[in-house]
């Protein structure tokens, strides 16, 4: 159950010092009174530093300056990540030499006590000076007291915490930077949900603990449906990837098709010309074998016919052909004894037609060379047999050096062959492996895809059951938030649409909703719903939007201790019909007893006019900056023209006054 | 040879001439189908012939004679036989061409022209028996071949006998011998 709010005791700017601020040439230290009325505006020409000086006022407060784009996501989370954009901020505005020297020092109530501070303009987490003092002037923190910067402004951190009755610090720099002021960043809490869930958060009764903890577990529940739509991102794409990989792969395939295709032809030609390599071995065996074998026929050929030649010669060793025998025949001469005539030759033949020796008349065993055959006819045989086979050797050699040849030209094809294969089945590695079962096939990426797909699925489910279990703990928070609201709406609806439809002129209202993880409040003009900043135009939305922050001051400041808002130059964003209507919102804002601290551009605005008719001397103080630094060429020619302006402002606010003195409305 | 007949050292001699014909021929000397060497002597001398003459003689084919051996009747039959051998055909052809050729030279200038062939002369005196005709000697004989070939070609006799190129041959060795190179 929420802890009952009686509000908070926000801070009221009264009177700022600025020291060695060089932005502004003229008066670089300068001291402005907020305190005179309980509207303060700061009159100027563009760029002479109005945002600057609100920017000032909140850093001084807070030690932040509000960036620009910075995503918001709690106020905590805020605080730490814009701290260090303070320094960046300034030193584009304070030359080098007065980094130093630059300060600020605020004076400003926060409910019965009154602080003055003092900040270096680079020292975000330190302060200078303090002194603080309560209702009765009694001092609770003097200055001078011994410590350094930053247990100073840790002091004062405590103290303003205190103070203003918030429990975290950085809920008072949310509150200084988004509701208490409406600057150039022109963050608009109708349109950004984590704004607008903050504000009702500290707004509408919450304490700390439970905002801290509704907080915390919007962003979990945020972080993990995040988490989940990255996991379902991761889904999406990792399946697209796939189908763009299955549709390519059709092509790779097909490609991998007619690659496996000629890989499968090289290798068939390769079998082929294995095969006729074989093929030519074998002939070279063979007629290596035959050559052989021929050769071999050949040695027993003139074996034989040596042989043969042999028993002819020993066929004719026979005594009758002894060479002294021979001789005696030839000559009739007997070579042995001189005798001469044919009693020679009849002597010799007798014995040998007998079969005797000639010489000694013993008996001759005739050896005979062959069985069946002549010795001479069994020579010419042989040697028609030598010659034929000489022949066919030659043969056999001219086919051994064919086959031999062949084989060599086939050996060199195969090698040409395997050549080609190895360098296509290099080239082609990759389109041969994905036609494959194996790992780097294309069903096997598939699988890997697939699974990759499923695993993403079941984070995505994972988280999201822990996103809907994180729901479940946030939702009694948010209910109890809806809750709150629901106990302060008769009141803030009502201060919301009074001050919006001054300045629309429209019928309109705002309602709570709960949006899956987040509450926010839903504008509807005209009985329709505004969601999206298009919605309305630039004008309407700002104003609508500063309506908002008018009513949440309103609700969130204590009893007696009214806020301030700090709003920079918004009849810049003005159609020229709703200038009065916008300062006739103003106007009322203020008349409620609130504070305004604004800037304005110095010309024929109605806002400021209205503002300062309705509001008089007493009610406006106006202080004119263009004393303050330096104007342009365009500026100064358009001096004159500035003049008139001031002087139509400050003819409306002593119109304003004398109004005032027939019925005087009461300070708040 | 002897009118009736030929010595030893002559068939030795004739055979190595009918070889150097071959070769003259563009045949290789493996093709003769036996080796020579060169004796200290100077002379040409094949084994195989040796052997072939002591069977032949043995045989009765081959008679010994005064001077020389000379062919029986019986011998002149076989060789009748032998000539029409396919296998003796080749050698027959350079052994009738070293036979035309000694015919045309003086039988004593073949000897001694031999004696002048590159190899044997290079040889001569020698301790030892060299091969006759393997690559090195093949190299001192070829140039005299070469020389021979081109002076018949300058002839426009190519495709002269080879008896006339083997005479041709003796008689340039014999005059190379006269005059001392």
């Amino acid at each position: 159950m929420a802890k009952a709010r009686q509000g908070f005791d926000l801070p009221r700017p009264e009177r700022v010092r600025l020291d060695a601020f060089s932005l502004f040439e003229r008066e670089p230290t300068i001291e402005v009174d907020f305190t005179q009325a309980p509207v303060f505006c700061l009159v100027g020409a563009n760029g002479l530093g109005k945002s600057t000086f609100l920017a000032a006022i909140a850093y001084a407060i807070t030690g932040a300056v509000g960036q620009p784009d910075r995503k918001f996501r709690n106020a905590s989370d805020y605080y730490k990540q814009t701290r260090a954009y303070a320094a960046s901020y300034f030193r584009g505005r304070i030359k080098a030499e007065d980094e130093q020297a630059a300060q600020i020092t605020l004076e400003m109530t926060v409910g019965d006590h009154f602080y003055r501070l003092t900040r270096g303009m680079f020292e975000p987490d330190g302060l200078r000076a303090l002194e603080i003092f309560d209702s009765a002037d009694n001092p609770l923190v003097e200055d001078g007291e011994e410590m350094d910067d930053e247990e100073r402004h840790g002091l004062y951190k405590r103290h303003l915490l205190k103070d203003t009755g918030l429990e975290e610090f950085s809920q008072l720099v949310f509150l200084q930077l988004f509701i208490l002021s409406f600057d150039e960043r022109r963050a608009l809490l109708f349109w950004t949900s984590e704004l607008m869930e903050e504000a009702l958060r500290i707004a509408f009764g919450l304490d700390s603990e439970r905002a801290r903890e509704i907080a915390k577990l919007a962003a979990r529940v945020e972080a993990l449906e995040s988490n989940a739509r990255n996991d379902q991102w991761e889904a999406t794409r990792t399946r697209k990837h796939l189908a763009s990989l299955l549709s390519a792969g059709e092509e790779i395939l097909a490609e991998a098709d007619d690659t496996v295709a000629e890989q499968e032809r090289l290798q068939e030609q390769r079998d082929e010309a294995l095969e006729d390599l074989e093929a030519a071995a074998r002939a070279v065996s063979d007629a290596q074998l035959q050559l052989a074998e021929r050769t071999s026929a050949l040695r027993a050929l003139r074996s034989d016919y040596n042989l043969v030649w042999s028993e002819r010669l020993g066929a004719r060793g026979h005594p009758g052909s002894h060479p002294v025998v021979a001789r005696s025949l030839e000559d009739r001469h007997c070579m042995i004894c001189g005798t001469e005539g044919d009693r020679v030759v009849k002597a010799i033949e007798g014995r040998l037609e007998k079969d005797a020796c000639p010489l000694c008349d013993s008996e001759i065993k005739v050896k005979d060379g062959a069985v069946g055959e002549d010795p001479a006819d069994r020579l010419q045989r042989l040697d028609q047999e030598i010659v034929a086979t000489q022949t066919e050797i030659s043969s056999d050699e001219s086919m051994i050096e064919r086959v031999e040849r062949d084989h060599s030209d086939r050996r060199d094809h195969l090698a040409a062959i395997d050549k080609d294969l190895a360098e296509f089945e290099l080239k082609n590695e990759a389109a041969i492996a994905s036609k494959g079962d194996s790992a780097g096939g294309l069903k096997a990426v598939e699988a890997r895809f697939k699974t990759q797909i499923a695993e993403a699925q079941k984070k995505r489910d994972r988280h999201r059951k822990e996103r809907d279990a994180v729901r479940r703990k946030l939702k009694p928070l948010q209910d109890e938030l809806v809750n709150s609201y629901a106990a302060a709406e008769n009141d803030f609806v009502p201060a919301f649409t009074e001050l919006a439809r001054k300045f629309l002129g429209l019928e309109l209202t705002i309602e709570i909703e709960r949006k899956t993880d987040k509450v926010g409040l839903v504008l509807s003009v005209e009985g329709q719903n505004r969601r999206t900043e298009d919605a309305l135009s630039e004008s309407q939305r700002f104003f609508v939007d500063i309506a908002l922050r008018m009513a949440l001051i309103q609700q969130m400041s204590a009893n007696g201790a009214p806020g301030c808002l700090c709003v920079d130059t918004p009849e810049g964003s003005l159609d020229i019909a709703y200038e009065s209507k916008a300062g006739e919102m103003f106007a009322q804002f203020v008349d409620r007893g609130f504070e305004l601290l604004m800037t304005a551009n110095i010309n024929t605005s109605k806002l400021l006019q209205r503002l300062a008719s309705r509001r008089g001397k007493r009610g406006i103080a106006l202080e004119r900056m263009t004393e303050w630094t330096h104007l342009s060429d365009v500026q100064i020619a358009e001096e004159e023209a500035f003049e008139e302006a001031w002087r139509e402002i400050l003819a409306s606010q002593a119109e304003g006054s004398r109004a005032r003195t027939k019925g005087s409305k009461k300070k708040k | 040879m002897s009118g009736n007949g030929a010595t030893v050292a002559e068939i030795h001699n004739f055979s190595y001439f009918s070889c150097l014909l071959s070769v003259y021929d563009g045949r290789s000397a493996a093709d003769w189908g036996y080796d020579f060497y060169a004796t200290p002597t100077g002379s040409p001398y094949a084994r195989i012939l040796d052997a072939a003459i002591r069977d032949l003689s043995a045989a009765g084919f081959l008679l010994p004679g005064l001077e020389a051996l000379a062919l029986s009747t019986s011998g002149e039959a076989v060789l009748g036989e032998l000539e029409r051998h396919a296998l003796a055909a080749e050698r027959m052809r350079y052994l009738d061409a070293a036979a035309g050729a000694a015919a045309l030279v003086p039988l004593p200038t073949v000897t001694r022209a031999l004696a002048q062939e590159p190899q044997l002369r290079r040889v001569f005196g020698a301790p030892t028996k060299r091969d006759l005709l393997d690559e090195a000697g093949y190299q001192l004989v070829r140039p005299h071949f070469q020389v021979l070939a081109e002076a018949f070609e300058e002839q426009g006799m190519a495709d002269a006998d080879l008896a006339l190129s083997g005479a041709i041959w003796l008689m340039a060795l014999t005059k190379s011998e006269e005059e001392g190179e």
